[in-house]
C-alpha cells in the first residue's frame, strides 16, 4: 500500500485506531485516484476514514438528518454518500464515468440503500442544486473551478457547499473566478480536519440575496459601523481576524491610490485588500 | 529534530502574531537564545535553553499562526514544528482578542498532544474594560490556564510552576474538546470575559489611529523615514567617530603593523598582511570602523520599527503603491530588511503569500537596494566630499527600486496580491528585547561578515602583491577607462564587488577621484551583482537560472548605466 512520506511525523493521536487510520488514510487516498485498483482492500480500509471525516464535515455543515445531499464525483465506491446515508440523509451520488455510475448502483442495493441514495450519471458543471440542501464536491473533481461555479449558482439560499481541498498554504476557494453573480453572497467556513491531516474542508454556504442595494465595506464612510452579513471568496485569514457574518465592524479609514481599507472588528484593527473589501458586504448600523 | 540528547524536553510555543510570544520566549530562557531554521525551509524561528526543576528543556518560538490552516510558509513551518511530536504544546492567548486565540485552542486541543496555555496581555485588555476568567478557561476546557502580562513579568512563576508539573509529572493530553467552530470559541469568549470597569480612549489609541490614517499618516511616514534615515547615518558616524575609530585606528591597528614590521621581513607575506590591501590594516579598518557602526544603528532603527508596531501601519499606509508593483503590505518589512542585509531579506519574503510577490522583492533587493554595508561604505565615500552626491545615489536607489517593482509587478505572470494583515497595537520597544536584537544582529556580522570583508581583502592583496590585479585592470582597462571614465585601477572594486558589497565601494577612497568620478563609482556599485552569499542563496530560494541572471543583468545595467551617469554627473556636481 503507498504510503505518502513527505509528512514529517504524526500527530499522537489519543486514539490508537485513528492513529493507524492516518497513516492508511493517505494510501487509500493514493489507491482512490489510481482508480481503485486493488479493489478490496481499500474497500475495507477506506470506510472507516471516511466515516470520521464525513462525520467532521457534516458538523460543519450543519445540516440535519432529512436534507437532501447531492455527491459529486462518487465514483465506482461511493464512501462518502454510503456515509451520508448511514447518517440519515437522502443522497444522489453522480459520475461522469459511466462505468463507475454502474459499479455505485450496484453497491448500494447490495448495502439495501435503494430508497434513500440514488446513483446516475452526470457532470458537477452542469448540474442543476436547485434541489439540494447540500453539495459535497470530491478532491478529484474536474474542471473544479467550473464546477464550484455551477453549483454555488444553482444552489438555493442557505444550500452548502462542501469542498475538500490538500491542506496547504494560501488554497483560496477559487482566485480565478470573477466575482459573478453569487460569488460574492457566501460566507465560508474552513476547518482542518482531524481524521485526515492533509485535508481541509471548506464549506461555503450560499446567502440570500437581497433585494435591498447591496453596501459593500469599502463603500461605507469612515466611522461607519455595520453588521458583515457576508465574506466573499474565502481567504483563510478572514474568519481568524474577526471578518464572519454576524459581526460588528467599524470603518476607520480608506487609503490612497486603491490601497487597502482600515477597520475595526471588536477590538483588532486590520487592512483589508481594496477587492476584498469589495466583497464584503455589511448592514450599516445607524446610530451609536 | 527528532534526535535529542535524552532528557532534554521540547517545548513548543504556539500563538497568534503580536500576543506577546517573544517576550515570553526571553523571559524564560533569559540569555540562552540562537535563531534557527526549520530543515528544509530558510524561515527562521527562535530555540532557547532553560532549566526546569533539573530537567533541561529546549524553548520553540514558532511563528505567530491564526489557526491550524496555514496562510503562508512562516505559518506551515509552526504546523510542521507541532507534527514533530513536542514533548508539551505552550498555547498562547491573546486577552484582547480572545475568540480567535480560543479557537485556536480548541485545534490545538484535537491534536491529541499535552498542552499548557497562558493568556497574556492582559493589561491591554484591561485598559479596554475587559478582564478574563483564565481559571473558569481552565476548568471547562481541562487545559491549565495561566494568565499573564510578558511586559511586566506578572504570572510568569506561575507559568513556570506550571510548566515544571507539566513536565516533571508527564502530563497527559488534555481530554477531547468541543469541535472547534467559531460559534464554540465565541460562546466560550463570552461565558469568559468580565468586566473591569474602565474603558475608553487612551493616547496610545489614539497616535496609533493617527499614524495609520492617510492623513495625518503618510506625512507622519515621511517625517518618521527622514528620522530613520538621519538616525541611521547620524549615530552611525557617531559611533564611528568616537568610538571605534579611535580604538580600532588609533590603537589596534598601529599595534598590529609594528608588529608584523618587527616580526617580518620586507616582501610578500608583510605586505599581505600591512601593505596596500592589508589584511591587518584595511581588513580590520573596514569592516569595524567603516561598516559595524551603521549595522548597529540600522539593527537598532529597524528593532524600533519592527517592535512598536509602526511597521504595519506603514504597510497599511502604502499598500496603494505597493498594489502597483504586485506586492502587498505585508512586503514592507522583507524590502526594509534588504536596506540591512538582502540575506534576511530573501528568507523574510518567505512569509509573503504568492511566488511573484517574493520574485518580486528579490528583484528589487538585488538589483536596486544596497545593503547597509554598502550603505555605509557609500556614507564613507561621500558624505564628507560631497552631500549632494550622496542625495543623488540614494534618489536613484530609490527610483530604480520603485521602478524594479513596478516593471516586475507588470510583468511577471501571476495574479495580484491581496493584503489581509492585523494592525498591532502601538507599543513602546523594550529596550531589553531591543538590545538582544541588535546584539544578535551584530553577532551575526561579526561571525559571518567580517571574516567574508577579511578574505575578499585577503585574495584583493595577494592579487596586488602578485601583479594579477594590475593585468585584469588593463584588460578591462577600456570599459573602465573610456565608458566609466574612472582610472584603470577602478577595475579593483569591480572584482573585489563579488564578494562582498562594501567592496565595491571602499577601494574608491584611496583613488583621489573627482567628485562626480566618486558619484560614477558608487552608481556602478550601487547596480552591481549582490554579493556572492547573496546570489547562492538565490539560487537556493528560487532556481539556478535566476541567479545567473541576475548575475549577468546587474554586471550588464550597473556598467551601462555607471557611463550615462559619467557622462550626465559632471554637468550637476
Amino acid at each position: 500500500m503507498g504510503r505518502h512520506g513527505r509528512r514529517r511525523g504524526r500527530f499522537a493521536a489519543a486514539d490508537p485506531r485513528a492513529h493507524l487510520g492516518q497513516i492508511l488514510g493517505r494510501g487509500a487516498l493514493a489507491l482512490e485516484r489510481a482508480n481503485c485498483r486493488w479493489q478490496s482492500l481499500s474497500r475495507r480500509y477506506g470506510r472507516r476514514f471516511y466515516e470520521r471525516l464525513v462525520q467532521e464535515e457534516v458538523e460543519l455543515a450543519d445540516i440535519k438528518a432529512g436534507d437532501r445531499v447531492l455527491h459529486v464525483g462518487c465514483g465506482a465506491f461511493p464512501f462518502t454518500t454510503l456515509a451520508l446515508a448511514e447518517r440519515g440523509f437522502v443522497v444522489v451520488g453522480i459520475d461522469r464515468d459511466q462505468q463507475a455510475v454502474a459499479a455505485a448502483a450496484e453497491v448500494v442495493s447490495r448495502k439495501g440503500l435503494d430508497g434513500q441514495v440514488e446513483i446516475r450519471h452526470g457532470t458537477g458543471e452542469s448540474f442543476d442544486c436547485a434541489d439540494f440542501d447540500a453539495v459535497w464536491v470530491s478532491l478529484h473533481v474536474s474542471p473544479r473551478d467550473e464546477v464550484i461555479h455551477n453549483c454555488l449558482s444553482t444552489l438555493r439560499p442557505h444550500g452548502k457547499l462542501v469542498l475538500r481541498n490538500v491542506a496547504g498554504p494560501l488554497k483560496l476557494l477559487y482566485n480565478a473566478t470573477p466575482p459573478a453573480a453569487g460569488a460574492s453572497q457566501t460566507y465560508v467556513r474552513t476547518a482542518r480536519s482531524q481524521a485526515r491531516s492533509n485535508l481541509v474542508t471548506m464549506v461555503a454556504e450560499k446567502l440570500p440575496s437581497t433585494d435591498k442595494q447591496r453596501v459593500v465595506l469599502s463603500g461605507l464612510a469612515a466611522g461607519c459601523r455595520g453588521t458583515i452579513a457576508a465574506t466573499g471568496n474565502g481567504h483563510p485569514l478572514l474568519e481568524p481576524l474577526g471578518i464572519r457574518p454576524g459581526r460588528q465592524i467599524c470603518l476607520r479609514c480608506i487609503q490612497k491610490l486603491g490601497g487597502s481599507v482600515v477597520a475595526d472588528l471588536d477590538g483588532r484593527r486590520v487592512a483589508i485588500d481594496r477587492q476584498l473589501a469589495e466583497q464584503i458586504v455589511v448592514n450599516p448600523v445607524f446610530g451609536d | 529534530m527528532g534526535a535529542e540528547r535524552s532528557g532534554t524536553k521540547r517545548v513548543v510555543m504556539i500563538g497568534p502574531p503580536n500576543v506577546g510570544k517573544s517576550v515570553i520566549f526571553n523571559r524564560l530562557t533569559r540569555m540562552n537564545v540562537g535563531v534557527a531554521n526549520y530543515p528544509g525551509s530558510t524561515v527562521e524561528f527562535s530555540e532557547g535553553a532553560l532549566r526546569v526543576a533539573d530537567t533541561p528543556v529546549k524553548l520553540i518560538d514558532a511563528p505567530g499562526i491564526y489557526t491550524l490552516q496555514p496562510a503562508s510558509e512562516a505559518e506551515s513551518v509552526a504546523v510542521a514544528l507541532l507534527e514533530d511530536a513536542p514533548d508539551l504544546v505552550l498555547c498562547v492567548l491573546d486577552a484582547t482578542n480572545l475568540e480567535s486565540s480560543l479557537y485556536l485552542l480548541l485545534q490545538l486541543m484535537g491534536l491529541g498532544l499535552p498542552l499548557i496555555a497562558c493568556i497574556n496581555r492582559t493589561d491591554l485588555a484591561e485598559e479596554r474594560g475587559l478582564a478574563v476568567d483564565h481559571e473558569y478557561l481552565a476548568q471547562q476546557l481541562g487545559v491549565p490556564t495561566v494568565a499573564t502580562r510578558a511586559v511586566t513579568g506578572q504570572g510568569l512563576e506561575e507559568l513556570r510552576s506550571q510548566l515544571k508539573g507539566a513536565l516533571s509529572s508527564g502530563i497527559t493530553s488534555p481530554p477531547a474538546g468541543p469541535t472547534p467552530t467559531w460559534a464554540e470559541a465565541e460562546r466560550l469568549t463570552q461565558q469568559a470575559r468580565r468586566s473591569a470597569g474602565r474603558s475608553g480612549d487612551t493616547l496610545r489609541d489614539r497616535l496609533g489611529d493617527a499614524l495609520v490614517r492617510p492623513w495625518p499618516g503618510l506625512p507622519a511616514a515621511a517625517l518618521i523615514v527622514v528620522l530613520i534615515f538621519g538616525f541611521v547615518i547620524g549615530v552611525g558616524m557617531g559611533l564611528r567617530r568616537w568610538v571605534l575609530l579611535p580604538f580600532f585606528g588609533d590603537l589596534i591597528i598601529p599595534q598590529l603593523e609594528n608588529l608584523v614590521h618587527a616580526l617580518l621581513e620586507p616582501g610578500l607575506g608583510r605586505e599581505v598582511l600591512v601593505g596596500e590591501y592589508g589584511l591587518l590594516t584595511k581588513g580590520i579598518e573596514w569592516p569595524f570602523t567603516l561598516v559595524l557602526p551603521y549595522v548597529l544603528s540600522f539593527y537598532a532603527a529597524l528593532g524600533v520599527l519592527e517592535d512598536s508596531g509602526y511597521m504595519a501601519r506603514l504597510g497599511a499606509l502604502l499598500d496603494g503603491l505597493l498594489k502597483r508593483m504586485g506586492l502587498s503590505g505585508t512586503a514592507v518589512m522583507p524590502i526594509f530588511l534588504g536596506y540591512g542585509c538582502g540575506i534576511p531579506a530573501l528568507m523574510a519574503t518567505r512569509a509573503l503569500s504568492s511566488h511573484k510577490q517574493r520574485l518580486t522583492v528579490c528583484a528589487m533587493v538585488c538589483l536596486s537596494v544596497p545593503c547597509i554595508s554598502q550603505t555605509g561604505a557609500f556614507v564613507s565615500l561621500l558624505a564628507e566630499r560631497s552631500v549632494g552626491a550622496l542625495a543623488g545615489v540614494a534618489t536613484v536607489s530609490i527610483l530604480a527600486m520603485l521602478t524594479t517593482g513596478v516593471l516586475a509587478g507588470k510583468l511577471l505572470p501571476g495574479s495580484p496580491s491581496t493584503t489581509l494583515m492585523e494592525i498591532p497595537e502601538l507599543l513602546l520597544p523594550r529596550a531589553d528585547v531591543l538590545g538582544k536584537k541588535v546584539w544578535a544582529r551584530a553577532r551575526h556580522y561579526l561571525a559571518d561578515g567580517v571574516p567574508a570583508v577579511m578574505a575578499g581583502v585577503a585574495f584583493a592583496a595577494l592579487l596586488y602583491e602578485t601583479g594579477a590585479m594590475q593585468a585584469v585592470g588593463r584588460a578591462l582597462s577600456p570599459v573602465i577607462t573610456r565608458w566609466l571614465l574612472l582610472p584603470e585601477e577602478a577595475a579593483v572594486p569591480l572584482l573585489l564587488g563579488v564578494f562582498r558589497r562594501e567592496l565595491a565601494v571602499l577601494p574608491l577612497m584611496d583613488m583621489a577621484l573627482s567628485s562626480s568620478q566618486l558619484f560614477t563609482g558608487a552608481i556602478v556599485a550601487l547596480f552591481y551583482v549582490p554579493c556572492i552569499a547573496m546570489v547562492a542563496l538565490v539560487a537556493r530560494e528560487f532556481h539556478i537560472r535566476l541567479a545567473i541572471v541576475v548575475l549577468v543583468f546587474t554586471t550588464a545595467f550597473a556598467l551601462f548605466v555607471g557611463g550615462l551617469f559619467a557622462r550626465l554627473a559632471p554637468l550637476v556636481l
